[in-house]
């Protein structure tokens, strides 16, 4: 018998009860104080729980203000390396910086390091929680995210959920073809040296979202 | 005055160290209008052999236990940790025994003394006069095992003019923990003091508890460090400052 | 000298460490504060959260080796390699051959206590392979040459000063009173260890059945960095992790960020299905789940203490813990501190050896009423205290001392027998308990309750 089989065994033998199975998890009401199902609060709630994590929240009313905006969070911070979007596309030849769309692997990492900024899109934000969950085939890649100081998230109002059992709903409708997802709440922190807060540990020091609001 | 009963199990350290503990709640029950019950037999609950995992020693003083209790109604003990024996442990303690039935029934009977104030509605009944705040040290026993929580407090507040305090956060635990302290003395030392600077950094001097190994082990760390405190049991706290008596 | 008596020396030592004791309360009222804060912020019912989350553990404990297969099948199907240890030196060679195969020099890690269980950094070192922890906590105890002082913050009772001269000394920065700065540091000293190493190492908190999925939660980014850059990615993870479902991460990411940082959650929750997925723009090559048994499913067979291996690893127990915040994380000597420290480590590494953990405790709960997920973690202390004793590991002191105490104390004629003879204060008492310890013996009183009432009350 191999290691597999012996643990296996092992566990087989000493598992007590048949117990009959619990229900996935779901109650998101009826266990989190700041659980909302209105779905007009989750805007504002979103507001203040991403402020609170030291996250920026631009709002805008079309693609235009978008690419202002993009302009505007950029100075200081190119070159610029942006996820190879439609959307992405559509916003940015309103705007002038120095912009690459990122190419994948073939991108090595001392050349990965001039960068200042990202630029991706997400699959939702999380109102309860300010969080923003994306993954690797929705937002171009692991890398990109991770590695420059700032990340810019361009997502829209209706991608709005209340809280995370929403999010994770959202993702087991789809295939899930993606290798890698992030559930990302305020730029990369710790507190690791006499529990004093530092942004920017490994991660990005600045994370910021340009939020469309759909009309 | 009604004629209602009540036994009395007076824990060995109380029995043997602090029998004062002992006299003062039962003038205290008197008091409230209770005839007391004292099985001369009693001595111990078992706790120090069980909590040491020597079961064979715990059950032979836990059976004696229950042999002398087994017939009683309910039962007044001035201690939260030897309640929370009986209660909590003993149905652990004697599974698979043949006294097990009998000794899981007397965790419904035995009662620490403030869980009997209020369940037997005697708040109204004390009342008296001191001066001065008071800090509260809930035993670990007490707050987590039998879910005693503010209720001493509520029964501190009789009392004219006390003002009761317990320090902020959960409970901590004084550092005794029986034959731990025998044990690990140095550890179990340095979190008395820790347990008593909450205390002396409030500026309460006076602190009462409703256990008597927490009030050993507290009074024995006060003494060594010079912290002039005085710690006392809530029923002598109670016997000094009430009027009825 | 034994592992039971360096324990009682050096957490003696630490007792009357003053400089450390601070340090310790520090860092842990602030963590207190923020738990404390979230709890009531973010939970409608904490007791209620705890509960449910402690019954899908169970579920998993009970259903475990279904799980277990259903994970590795899934994990199959998008392309990671699955692979199985029973002990610690079966996952060490498992790792060395993935190394070997992929002929790696330098590993970069994510912080583990699974990888601290097998000692994995040891291992790669004496076979040739360099080690670079990602996390800042960790970094710093390796780079001080010592073990984590806790499971979830690592470096807790380094001091500012302290980490500046070791940043001075081992990797030539200037000094720095600055978290911040110093932190920066860090980052651009790992910078390098993500895109040069061969193999990115994390552990998981959770392992999600269905569909296959491994978790791994953090603040920093080291993470995210480690399993995106390098071209394989081998995690190693314990067999407890498991969950049944991606939707159980919606209660048990709070649960964790709540009782392990006081954050409702941490910064990045990861979700790792396999390597990099056809059409993806990045990300390992391969990738390899080290599944590690390691005593596990022995302990599986006990049914009172197999209800420890819900364990989430929050650290919760460890900050709760007065024993913990007394002695500190290294008076332990163990990989897991603290009372779920105290608990595992004589069931896996043996309780001759070290059922002394298992005996410094008070027993007061409070692990107990902390854990999320709902672990009677202070009861199992003292399952632990019977199977040691009913092994013989009793020391011949105690046994006798509480065998006589249980003769004298079954029967109140040789109780009041006793206390005749201690009639002159604590002579009696001090055969029945020496000062072997250097504990004082109360004084007995002179007239015992049961003689006043005699006295007094006989009628
Ligand atoms: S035993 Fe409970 S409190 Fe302790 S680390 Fe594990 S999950 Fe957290």
């Amino acid at each position: 018998m191999n290691s597999r089989e012996k643990i296996l065994q092992r566990l087989r033998q000493s598992s007590p009860l048949q117990n009959p199975a619990t229900s996935p998890f779901g109650n998101d009401a009826g266990i989190f104080a700041d659980y909302t199902d209105d779905e007009n609060k989750w805007l504002s709630q979103f507001r203040a729980k991403f402020a609170a994590l030291n996250g920026e929240l631009y709002e805008v009313g079309n693609i235009a203000e978008a690419g202002q905006q993009i302009q505007k969070l950029l100075s200081g911070a190119s070159p610029v390396l942006a996820q190879e979007h439609p959307l992405i596309r559509e916003i940015l030849p309103t705007v002038e910086p120095d912009t690459d769309f990122y190419p994948g692997l073939e991108l090595s990492a001392p050349e990965f390091a001039e960068y200042q900024a990202a630029i991706s899109v997400a699959d939702c934000l999380v109102a309860r929680t300010g969080s923003i969950v994306l993954n690797s085939r929705s937002a171009g890649g692991r890398r990109l995210s991770i590695l420059p100081p700032l990340h810019i998230v361009i997502a829209k109002t209706n991608q709005l959920v209340p809280s995370l059992s929403e999010a994770i709903a959202l993702y087991l409708k789809t295939k899930m073809d993606w290798s890698y997802a992030v559930i990302i709440t305020g730029p990369s922190r710790t507190s690791d040296i006499e529990k004093q807060l530092v942004l920017g540990a490994h991660g990005p020091k600045r994370l910021a979202i340009v939020l469309l609001h759909a009309s | 005055m009604n004629s209602k009963h009540v036994s009395v199990f007076i824990p060995c350290l109380v029995d043997q160290v602090y029998p004062e503990m002992g006299i003062a709640m039962i003038k205290l029950l008197r008091s409230f209008g209770y005839e007391i019950f004292y099985h001369k037999e009693q001595t111990c609950c078992g706790q120090p052999a069980f909590n040491a995992g020597q079961r064979k020693e715990a059950i032979k003083v836990a059976g004696h236990f229950v042999e002398v209790f087994a017939e009683d109604g309910l039962i007044v003990s001035p201690s939260g940790s030897c309640t929370a024996m009986v209660r909590k442990y003993f149905p652990n303690l004697f599974e698979g025994h043949h006294a097990c039935e009998t000794a899981a029934a007397l965790g419904g009977r035995v009662l620490e003394f403030s869980e009997f104030i209020q369940q037997e509605d005697l708040l109204n009944k004390i009342s008296g006069k001191w001066k001065g705040r008071i800090g509260f040290h809930n035993s670990c026993h007490s707050y987590r095992e039998l879910d005693i929580d503010d209720f001493p407090l509520r029964i501190l507040k009789r009392i004219d003019g006390v003002e009761p305090v317990r320090p902020p956060g959960e409970p901590v635990c004084c550092g005794f923990g029986g034959l731990f302290s025998f044990k690990f003395p140095a550890v179990s030392a340095t979190m008395a003091r820790s347990r008593l600077e909450q205390f002396f950094e409030l500026g309460l001097k006076t602190i009462v508890s409703n256990d008597p190994g927490c009030i050993m082990h507290l009074r024995q760390e006060a003494k060594d460090k010079n912290m002039n405190m005085d710690i006392l049991h809530l029923v002598e706290f109670l016997e000094r400052t009430t009027k009825t008596i | 000298m034994n592992t039971q008596k360096q324990f009682k020396k050096q957490s003696a030592e630490k007792a009357h460490d003053q400089q450390h004791l601070l340090k310790i309360r520090k860092a842990i009222r602030t963590y207190d504060e923020k738990v404390a804060e979230m709890k009531q912020a973010q939970f409608i019912d904490w007791p209620a959260a705890r509960k449910q989350a402690g019954q899908i553990k169970q579920y998993v404990l009970e259903n475990w080796a279904d799980l277990l297969e259903q994970f590795e099948s899934n994990m199959k199907e998008n392309g990671a390699e699955v692979l199985w240890a029973e002990t610690a030196e079966q996952a060490r060679q498992i790792f060395l051959e993935i190394a070997d195969r992929h002929k790696a020099k330098k590993i970069v890690k994510s912080k583990s206590m699974t990888t601290e269980e097998i000692e994995l950094n040891e291992t790669c070192e004496a076979n040739g392979i360099e080690v670079w922890e990602s996390d800042l906590g960790e970094l710093i105890v390796q780079l001080a040459g010592e073990k984590p002082y806790h499971i979830v913050t690592p470096a807790m009772h380094k001091s500012k000063a302290e980490i500046s001269k070791l940043f001075h000394e081992k990797l030539g920065s200037v000094e720095s009173d600055s978290a911040e700065e110093l932190t920066m540091i860090a980052r651009a000293h790992l910078r390098q260890a993500y895109v040069t190493a061969d193999i990115g190492v994390s552990g998981a908190n959770f392992l999600i059945a269905d569909p296959g999925l491994v978790h791994i939660t953090e603040n920093e980014g080291n993470i995210r960095l480690t399993t995106a850059c390098p071209p394989v990615h081998v995690v190693i993870a314990g067999i407890e992790k498991l969950l049944p479902r991606l939707e159980d991460l919606a209660l048990f990411l709070p649960l964790l960020a709540t009782s392990g940082t006081g954050q409702q959650l941490t910064g990045y929750n990861n979700l790792i299905r396999g390597p990099r997925a056809a059409g993806e723009a990045d990300g390992p090559r391969k990738m390899y789940v080290i599944l590690l048994d390691n005593g596990r499913s022995q302990l599986h067979a006990d049914p009172k203490l197999r209800i420890a291996l819900r364990c989430i690893r929050c650290g919760a127990c460890l900050n709760a813990c007065p024993v913990y915040k007394t002695i500190g994380g290294h008076s332990y000597q163990t990989t897991y501190q603290g009372p779920i420290g105290a608990v595992l480590t004589p069931q896996f590494r043996g309780i001759a050896e070290w059922h002394h953990l298992s005996d410094a405790s008070s027993l007061c709960g409070a692990c107990t009423q902390v854990c999320p997920v709902d672990i009677p973690l202070h009861e199992l202390l003292l399952e632990n205290r019977r199977q040691s004793d009913e092994q013989s590991n009793t020391s011949l002191f105690w046994k006798q001392s509480l065998k006589i105490w249980a003769v004298i104390m079954s029967d109140r004629g040789k109780l009041n027998a006793f206390h005749r003879a201690a009639a002159n204060g604590a002579e009696a008492a001090a055969l029945l308990l020496p000062h072997e310890t250097g504990k004082r013996i109360p004084k007995l009183a002179r007239q015992t309750f049961a003689q006043w009432w005699e006295e007094n009350e006989q009628s």
